[in-house]
């Protein structure tokens, strides 16, 4: 046996996995051949040396998400979980309110006098936009193209096979960003039409899809161990000239071209350690938009730096 | 119960059930992120994210075995740190005053805590000098204890390809750790 062979395998006679004539052919060499023998010696020393390294113990809690993972809630404890985005107080509280208003009309408006406002497991919460808490998720009018903008290259999409064609993408610019900063976030639920929403959408989804619409997910923001962020505030941009969504101006940012549904923003804390992992997290609980939809999320990661 | 069962619960919405899986593994977990990446930190990260990716994926799961699934995951968030890392220092496993923070033994005495910090230093570096691909492999089968066929999938590769890249590793650390005196002492006379 040429020793190159007989090295070749020592792995395999370390793990005990040589066949019976193969490991006798192995050992009868190996106690013939002094170099062989040092050698397999070394090797079975290392492996061992690497096998003694003690154990080690996660040193923080898991941090899981509130939301069931795939089981039906109650409606009463979805709306409960569902994130809150606070508004900042003053003027634009209004705009936005009377913008998501007219978003509501615009999407009944596209959907052919469809009622996506009612005909799905999460009412529309036009009325706690109008009080202050923007909906979630929330429609907004189709776009002709779903794609997310250039400039959030950062991105993950998700789909399910119990939500045909739909796609949930979510995306940011970047993967890091410093304390302090507001991060920009485009999350945007796809779906075919003209099943999105009408009544017996759910008999006529395998239907060519013609268009799509797109409904904005729940967004919420947590970061490694106790750290958690709610989005400071929302800022919708709407591709729709005669609906504006911009109650502070952010619908400016480099990249968001006009027919962009949904960048919301939170900002991170300054003081946040650098190095921090934050999760983002969207949403689109089941039976949203239709009924019998899977709940579908996606993660995205970006690091505080 | 086993893993398959409580997986089967968590898809159902038992949070209860994917606690139980993640008190189960995060360990075991940690434990190979740390010595993968060899910072505490990202190692904590990995684990973390592990987590957040299969509970949003649960209704995906597949795959022989829970475990090798979480591995599988867990591997291509330390992909992501790696990656990462390439940005930033590497942080060392000690504290301001140069001791290394991961004590083999508490019990052992002054002499034995250092030979045995000695002896981790060593293996730990010779695991870094390995190419990612590689130090994965000898991490999951001679830290983690994994079987090849749960290394083939969470390596996503053949069972012959697990067998003969594990023992490329091994013969790799066994080269390096040959000039370690630690590891191997020279005998009194020879020195």
């Amino acid at each position: 046996m040429a020793p190159k062979h007989v090295h070749d395998l020592f792995s395999a006679a370390y793990d005990g996995t040589l066949g019976g004539a193969q490991a006798e052919r192995f050992r009868a060499h190996v106690d013939t051949c002094p170099e062989c023998a040092q050698a397999y010696d070394v090797f079975r020393t290392s492996v061992d040396a690497v096998r003694a390294l003690p154990a080690a113990r996660m040193p923080l809690p898991v941090h899981l998400p509130s939301d069931a993972p795939v089981a039906e809630q109650t409606l009463a404890a979805r709306l409960r979980r569902l994130p809150r985005f606070r508004f900042v107080p003053g003027a634009a509280t209004g705009v936005a309110a009377v913008a998501a208003a007219a978003i509501v009309v615009l999407a009944l408006n596209h959907q052919g006098g469809g009622n996506v406002a009612t005909n799905r497991g999460i009412g529309p919460n036009a009325n706690s936009v109008a009080g202050g808490a923007p909906a979630c998720p929330q429609p907004v009018p189709a776009s002709a193209n779903p794609a997310s903008p250039t400039a959030y290259q950062h991105r993950v999409s998700a789909s399910d096979r119990g939500r045909p064609g739909q796609e949930l993408v979510l995306a940011t610019q970047t993967g890091s960003a410093a304390p302090g900063t507001q991060v920009l976030v485009y999350a945007r639920l796809s779906v075919p039409q003209p099943s999105a929403g009408a009544p017996g959408a759910a008999a006529a989804r395998s239907a060519a899809p013609v268009n799509t619409t797109a409904v904005v997910p729940c967004l919420r923001v947590s970061g490694a161990g106790p750290l958690a962020f709610a989005p400071a505030h929302s800022v919708k941009t709407d591709g729709n000239a005669a609906a504006p969504v911009v109650p502070n101006g952010l619908s400016q940012a480099p990249g968001i071209p006009a027919g962009s549904e949904a960048i919301q923003a939170f900002t991170i804390p300054a003081g946040t350690a650098p190095g921090t992992v934050l999760y983002i997290t969207a949403t689109i609980p089941a039976n949203y938009p239709l009924a019998g939809d899977p709940t579908l999320s996606v993660d995205l990661a970006i690091t505080v730096g | 119960m086993d893993d398959e069962a409580l997986l089967e619960r968590a898809r159902r919405g038992d949070r209860d059930a994917f606690a139980s899986i993640v008190t189960r593994h995060q360990d075991e977990l940690y434990t190979m992120a740390l010595r993968l990446l060899g910072t505490p930190h990202d190692a904590a990260d990995v684990v973390q994210e592990t987590f957040l990716r299969a509970y949003s994926r649960l209704p995906d799961l597949r795959g022989p075995t829970v475990r090798a699934w979480l591995f599988r995951v867990a591997l291509n968030c330390a992909h992501d740190v790696q990656r990462r890392a390439v940005r930033r220092p590497a942080q060392p496993l000690e504290d301001a005053e140069g001791n290394v923070v991961e004590l083999p033994d508490p019990g052992l005495g002054p002499e034995a805590s250092a030979l045995a910090r000695e002896r981790l230093a060593a293996v730990r570096d010779a695991l870094n000098a390995l190419p990612p691909d590689f130090r994965a492999a000898v991490v999951l089968r001679d830290v983690n204890d994994l079987s090849y066929d749960e290394m083939a999938e969470a390596l996503r590769i053949p069972v012959g390809t697990v067998k003969s890249r594990l023992s490329r590793a091994r013969a790799m650390l066994a080269t390096t750790l040959r000039a370690s005196t630690v590891i191997f002492p020279v005998a009194e006379g020879q020195a």
